[in-house]
């Protein structure tokens, strides 16, 4: 982690339907940035980090 | 009884033996309550994978002096699980030495994902930035948070 600004949670869907629900996971690997639009499957670093920068970017940080 | 075999154990002390730096694990629960309500079934606790997730984390910690666990149960410190999990339980909170950020795992890491607790683990531990420095740099620039959740499923 490279910075204080980042949360990264994993949830395991099973044990919390409710997310599971209110985040419509349809399939798993399932990622949200800033619960954006999901990035379904494995993501590799680089996408990740685009996503993050991007939603930085959007929010004007 | 334990959840991790000889063989795994074995192993985790062998992988753990390379750790360079402490990483520290916090455990958040949820205890079942010892009241027994009339009617009831279970006495009243919580149903969730808090005691399995307390079992797995102190047998795979007690593989190695590196990895330092603190428990947490909510029923009585509420306000610093909240800190800690927020409304989601159980949760296993990771932090390093050079590790910045907050990093969680909510649920039982079972199955496929006991690999993620592991690799967590080592990467922690390692002593070494996750990041190559161009990446450091630019998310040292964030100004705002960043959520990341990831949905997985263990088996």
């Amino acid at each position: 982690m490279s910075s204080d600004k980042i949360t990264s949670d994993v949830f395991e869907a099973q044990e919390f339907p409710e997310l599971a629900q209110k985040y419509q996971v349809r399939g798993v690997p399932m990622t949200l940035v800033n619960e954006g639009a999901p990035i379904m499957g494995n993501v590799g670093g680089a996408k990740l980090l685009q996503a993050v920068l991007a939603t930085a970017q959007s929010s004007g940080a | 009884m334990a959840l991790l075999g000889d063989e795994d154990t074995k192993y985790l002390r062998e992988s753990f033996s390379e750790l360079k730096s402490d990483v520290g694990v916090t455990v958040v629960t949820r205890e079942k309550s010892r009241l027994v309500l009339p009617g009831a079934d279970d006495g009243g606790g919580a149903e969730d994978a808090s005691a399995e997730v307390k079992q797995i984390v102190d047998e795979v910690a007690a593989t190695s002096p590196r990895i330092k666990v603190t428990h947490v149960d909510a029923a009585v410190d509420a306000e610093r699980a909240q800190t800690l999990a927020g409304a989601h339980l159980p949760a296993i909170v990771f932090g390093g030495a050079a590790s910045k950020g907050t990093l969680r795992y909510f649920g039982l890491p079972a199955g496929y994902e006991m690999s993620t607790l592991i690799a967590t683990l080592m990467d922690l531990g390692s002593g070494e930035a996750m990041v190559p420095p161009e990446v450091s740099d630019e998310l040292a620039k964030l100004t705002a948070p960043v959520h990341i959740q990831v949905f997985v499923i263990s088996g």
